[in-house]
């Protein structure tokens, strides 16, 4: 019996298991396999019709033009995702594409001059609007004019799911309407010292936006319901009005990147106010913000998830933070001494020089710790703040150090009296970090340990005969990152052991 | 423990306790239908599949019978990993190709969930990172394509990228 006596359905269950990029050399196995993958292959794969039509220009002789109906034509497989860029030729490119693919649901066109935009819904409106996934980006055409009609164009698009409106340099002659109800998910993005152009989305149900900038009146002036949105990604490079945000009734998952000045976060606060969001990222690239922090968290009091770079804050009275799963704060320089009670605390991220100026009271379900080390002293910091934080938080399970000032000379941390406090640790991680051989006897002793992992670390050996290992039985995954170093050894293999290997 | 009779094609007959049998939608759907469910003395044919093969498959049943029932209504991903098969179920896949088509062949008739994926899986597993001329070889494959046909799927190939969102 041979592979090739398994039925059609079982060889294709079998591709299921391949990627995209898996499954190309599937294809040209045979016949039989051919025919197996196409189902597989139309459905992740986008053809590129620019580029077949470049490669085969360059198989004829020079000065030849192409047919681009005779390349397309030849083209095997129905492909249901097309893409078109660089937009020579476009017209019988584009019939003949209609002609050869009559069914898309993808579509993705680069680079379009947007009076050619309306003209091509116009003509192939039947077999745009098919489609549920649209990526577009626009080349400006100064040189249209006002009588290349028409210049308000609709577009009625009831299957589009999914939008990528890129760098578009609208014309400003022409308005663009995209009448899309069932429009889940849109990326927006404008393009540098452009005027926006205007584009009009009218949806009612979508749920996910990723925008940056996209001139200084975003994007309540574009998308004419906001109400379903739930999970916003937004970077701003100017300072707009964020009285938008109101609308948004159902947004849980905020992602809010700041290229901008806005020194103060309380417009962002009280535009916020009464919103249902549970996960919060700020990250202000350009100025520090400052916050009250018990102001802050009056506003936002369903955070579960909270991740504040750049930000610092103050606090007047202890905080209680009843449903807070997960905070991370990063690259803070001042914050005055803060008191969180977190009862539902599990992940903590946070850089060790505001280990101390921070209490956590209740703490009991953190398990999960990361710290980013800034001291350039690495060892007194581990001794001084990040050992005895341990003591206080025994429930921490998982815990991972990342020295963000790493240099060769720096201290090896060693085995010392203080480090028992690893002891109940069952998953460390260690990236930048110089630590001695013996370091790792703190495992052996407490069994605990069942995942760890090492990047960028140097290991000094000295004490460890060469032929010896340090065994730890209890770890079951141990990774070690390519550039982990031994120092003072010549020996080839890893001192240590992970356990259920001889 | 109430069994029931399994017949092979070669004619020999395996007393298999209800609860293995029933890993085999087929067989359930043919109990029902047939109402044998209290029924111990009736013999199932099961013409598509000879002895060695039932055998090993009711090896593996019996490994896989406490297991639990995957319900592809629970809203898990559909699991389209090659490298989570346990070690028990790996060396149990050390079989030779004829009898590992076999195994999918009669996984597929009697549509044994778990068992079809782990064949799938395998046989999978022997084709990933191979080239064409690789797996022509492996699975001894005549190439029937024209060197024009081969060219224009390589084109093809070469000019068709990932989709960033896959359409349903």
């Amino acid at each position: 019996m041979s592979i090739q006596s398994l039925p059609m359905e079982v060889l294709q269950q079998i591709f299921t298991y391949f990627s995209y990029r898996e499954l190309l050399p599937l294809s040209l196995v045979c016949h039989r396999w051919n025919e197996a993958t196409v189902k597989f292959i139309v459905c992740k794969g986008k053809f590129n019709v620019t580029r077949a039509l470049r490669d085969s220009a360059e198989c004829v002789e020079e000065g030849r033009l192409i047919n681009p109906s005779v390349v397309i034509g030849n083209i095997v497989r129905d492909y249901r995702a097309i893409m078109v860029d660089n937009w020579q030729q476009h017209e019988p490119t584009i019939a003949a594409c209609v002609q050869r693919f009559p069914i898309i649901d993808a579509l993705h066109l680069d680079e379009i001059p947007c009076r050619d935009l309306h003209c091509l819904y116009v003509t192939y409106q039947d077999w745009i609007t098919q489609c549920s996934w649209m990526r577009i980006s626009l080349r400006s055409c100064y040189r249209s004019k006002a009588a290349d009609k028409p210049l308000n164009c609709i577009w009625n698009m009831p299957k589009l799911k999914r939008l990528v409106w890129q760098e578009c340099d609208y014309d400003p002659l022409r308005t663009v309407t995209i009448n899309a109800p069932n429009l889940e998910s849109i990326y927006l993005k404008g393009s540098e010292g452009s005027s926006p152009g205007e584009i009009r989305l009218q949806c009612a149900l979508v749920k996910h936006i990723e925008c940056e900038e996209y001139g200084h009146e975003f994007p309540e002036k574009f998308i004419t319901d906001l109400g379903s949105v739930e999970t916003f990604q937004l970077t701003l490079e100017n300072r707009i009005d964020l009285g938008f945000f109101r609308g948004l009734r159902q947004l849980t998952d905020l992602d809010l990147t700041l290229d901008c000045k806005m020194k103060s976060l309380d417009e962002l606060m009280n535009v916020c106010s009464g919103l249902p969001i549970t996960i919060l990222n700020i990250s202000c690239s350009i100025e520090r913000s400052f916050i009250n922090l018990e102001e802050f968290f009056a506003n936002f009091t369903e955070l579960e998830s909270l991740t504040l770079s750049r930000v610092d804050f103050y606090a007047e009275r202890d905080i209680l933070l009843r449903q807070l799963k997960n905070l991370e704060l990063r690259c803070v320089e001042y914050c005055e001494d803060v008191t969180l009670n977190v009862p539902s605390l599990t992940h903590l991220t946070l850089e060790s020089d505001i280990l101390d100026k921070i209490i956590f009271t209740n703490a009991s379900s953190l398990s999960n710790l990361s710290l980013y080390l800034t001291s350039e002293k690495l060892k007194n910091c581990l001794e001084q703040t990040v050992f005895p934080f341990l003591d206080i938080h025994r429930n921490v399970e998982s815990l991972t150090l990342i020295n963000k000032r790493f240099r060769k000379n720096d201290d090896f941390i060693d085995k010392s009296t203080n480090t028992h406090v690893l002891s109940n640790l069952r998953s460390l991680e260690l990236r930048w970090i110089n630590v001695t051989v013996d370091f790792f006897r703190v495992f052996t002793e407490s069994k605990q340990l069942q995942n760890l992992t090492l990047t960028d670390c140097n290991i000094d050996c000295t004490g460890l005969p060469d032929a010896e290992h340090i065994r730890l039985d209890s770890v079951e995954r141990m990774v070690i990152g390519q550039r982990c170093y031994l120092k003072n050894t010549i020996r080839t293999d890893f001192p240590l052991l992970a356990g259920g290997h001889s | 423990m109430p069994c029931i009779q399994l017949q092979s094609s070669d004619g020999e007959i395996f007393n298999v306790e209800f609860e293995i049998a029933m890993c085999s939608f087929t067989i359930k759907t043919m109990m029902v239908d047939l109402d044998l469910e209290d029924n111990c003395e009736e013999v199932v044919p099961l013409t598509n599949v000879d002895s060695n093969i039932l055998r090993k498959i009711l090896q593996w049943a019996n490994y896989h019978k406490d297991d639990p029932e995957a319900n592809p209504e629970d809203g898990k991903p559909v699991d389209r990993r090659t490298d989570n098969i346990c070690e028990w179920d790996q060396e149990f896949m050390k079989v030779d190709q004829q009898t590992l088509y076999g195994l999918i062949k009669a996984a597929n008739y009697l549509d044994i969930r778990g068992l079809m994926a782990l064949t799938c899986k395998t046989v999978a597993n022997m084709m990933k990172g191979k080239t064409e001329e690789q797996m022509r070889k492996m699975f001894n494959i005549q190439n029937d394509l024209t060197p024009e046909e081969e060219q224009q799927i390589r084109q093809e190939n070469e000019w068709c990228e990932e989709v960033e969102i896959v359409a349903d």
